[in-house]
């Protein structure tokens, strides 16, 4: 067994970019690698960062605030949610989207079916060329309002050149520049997307127009793999890095406590 | 002198005569091409029952108004019930993709309307406080937008933003699953309620028509001796119905877990319209009302689906 797996990897990536007191937004993923990357690896990061440098950083996930996570729930559906032990349950639906919409959250996860080189998003549809409906997907969640509201929105995504794609079919999430229409002209509270962690690097959205940016790229892994996994050439970081491998203390502390019987990083 | 005339136009349904009706009078109070909205969250404690009613009296033209929307509006529009849902999801959480109403809408006989999570939840409140749009700030560069042509952009007449007004809810009928009723229409909400149980509170104020089911009917004596846990008192109620485990697949607060076998079954089922005709056709149109169908289920099948989530 190697030392360490592509999630754990991502994990711990995703762990170094969540600072000490953050209060996290975790949605209610599906199943399978939609799961894994909505659910799954923001789990794990932040329990990976609140064992290391960010004690206090706070998840707040469906309606709970801080979650017992070590004792997670058998299945992952609505219905646990209502058992499981938690700091605060709050039963009032607007106590928590009054606070999405007052930027009372520092981080939030999105996944998607297609990003563009702008972070916009998409969770809607897929078009056929003439814009005609193709496939129907799940629809918006509260996507647009991550976008807009959040702090530090982190895109969790594999890479893919059908889901990094130059043009996505539909915005259900604004990133940052649309045609030559650009972010500030819609005064958008939060500042948009801010990392894309994915299975072979990491981005972030650097330059005057905000441009998808490869920051580092995973142990292994060349540039060229990455930009034939996109639909569109991203920027590169002057200073390309290596993402740092986990720790072992990490790898082991995922292994052993956080996710023993690989329920959140089972694909 | 007040006028009707500026709230949205509205379909007046009349009420039942009485409040204590069977599931087949409550369904019949939504014709063809209502506007509904279901209670429950996600795959939570939906009025399955009902919903099954609905899809046995062949309802058409039904359009769903949601906030999070799962199993309920996939049966209808796998039932040819459904022609429109409003909302930010529709999906099945860890079973998936709700297959039914993605066919129906990729084949074009099932318009679906996006909205944000958080907005599908504002026009509930719109439509609680009467006002004729709820005002938002974020839609601008989205496809919501441009897809939508009953959002319109306005600017604040107080700062000058740009600002969107979003249609309120507007349900004609609401239906709700509780956990009891009294025979006048009082609704008890269980002591110890979650976020769905009060996402249905704010629902239900969102119409006149509401319908409720209840795992049971109670003594009005019980009523007045939890009074804390009326809700939803007899004069906010058009209609109850008794429906014991009338939630199910999906779980009730306190009484039922998710009927777990069963989702797995509904989603093979959903493969195709074919499959999906041959369940609808055993478990909705092959029995005659909710008895026949808690009769299918089998009296120890239902026991080993009671929550005890506390002793």
């Amino acid at each position: 067994m190697s030392a360490y797996t592509t999630n754990e990897l991502m994990a711990a990536a995703i762990a170094r970019e969540i600072e000490d007191g953050d209060l996290i937004f975790v949605g209610v993923g599906t199943a399978g690698r939609a799961f894994t990357l909505a659910v799954g690896l923001p789990v794990v990061a932040s329990r990976i960062a609140q064992a290391s440098h960010a004690p206090d950083a706070s998840i707040y996930w469906g309606n709970l605030l801080t979650p017992d996570l070590s004792r997670m729930p058998e299945a992952w559906l609505q219905d646990a949610f209502t058992t499981w032990p938690c700091a605060a349950q709050l039963q009032e639906t607007s106590q928590k989207i009054d606070m999405l919409g007052k930027a009372r959250f520092d981080i939030s996860f999105e996944s998607a079916a297609q990003v563009d080189r702008y972070g916009n998003l998409n969770i809607t549809r897929l078009d056929r060329p003439d814009g005609s409906l193709k496939t129907r997907l799940v629809g918006c969640l509260a996507q647009p309002e991550h976008l807009a509201f959040v702090r530090k929105p982190i895109i969790v995504m594999d890479l893919d050149p059908r889901r990094f794609v130059p043009d996505v079919d539909y915005v259900t999430s604004f990133g940052y520049r649309r045609g030559g229409t650009r972010r500030e002209q819609y005064a958008l509270p939060g500042p948009g997307p801010q990392r894309v962690v994915t299975d072979k690097a990491v981005f972030d959205f650097a330059g005057e127009d905000n441009v998808m940016r490869v920051r580092s790229l995973h142990p292994g892994v060349t540039l060229d793999e990455v930009t034939a996994a996109m639909g569109f050439a991203p920027a590169v970081a002057p200073d390309l890095a290596e993402t740092p491998p986990p720790a072992a203390e990490t790898v082991e502390l995922v292994r052993t406590v956080i996710d023993p019987d690989k329920k959140l990083l089972r694909v | 002198m007040a006028s009707a005339s500026f709230l949205p136009p509205r379909r007046t349904i009349p009420f039942p005569d009485r409040k204590v009706v069977t599931m087949a009078e409550a369904a019949s109070l939504v014709p063809d091409g209502a506007r509904v909205a279901i209670g429950g969250f996600a795959n939570y404690q939906r009025p399955m029952a009902f919903v099954r009613e609905l899809v046995r009296q062949r309802r058409r033209d039904l359009t769903v108004v949601g906030t999070v929307s799962g199993i309920e509006v996939d049966m209808l529009a796998g039932a040819g019930a459904l022609k429109k849902v409003e909302t930010s999801y529709v999906g099945l959480e860890k079973y998936g993709l709700a297959r039914n109403i993605r066919r129906r809408n990729e084949a074009g006989t099932v318009e679906i309307v996006d909205y944000p999570e958080v907005l599908s939840f504002d026009r509930f409140r719109a439509s609680r406080e009467n006002l004729t749009f709820w005002p938002s700030a974020y839609l601008g560069g989205t496809d919501i937008l441009t897809h939508n042509p009953d959002i319109k952009a306005f600017d604040c007449p107080l700062t000058g933003r740009k600002l969107y007004a979003v249609p309120p809810a507007d349900p004609e009928v609401v239906v709700i699953h509780a956990g009891a009723a009294d025979e006048a229409g009082n609704v008890l909400w269980p002591s110890r309620r979650l976020m769905p149980q009060e996402l249905d509170l704010d629902t239900a104020q969102s119409a006149e028509m509401v319908i409720v089911t209840v795992e049971k009917i109670v003594s009005n004596q019980f009523v007045r001796r939890n009074p804390t846990l009326n809700m939803l008192p007899a004069y906010r109620t058009a209609a109850i119905v008794e429906a014991p485990c009338g939630a199910h697949p999906t779980p009730t607060l306190g009484r039922f877990v998710i009927d777990d076998a069963h989702m797995q079954a509904y989603v093979a089922a959903s493969a195709s319209d074919e499959a999906f005709d041959a369940y609808l056709d055993e478990w909705v149109r092959g029995t005659a009302d909710h008895a026949a169908y808690l009769e299918k289920l089998g009296a120890a099948h239902v026991m080993r689906l009671q929550e005890i989530a506390t002793i």
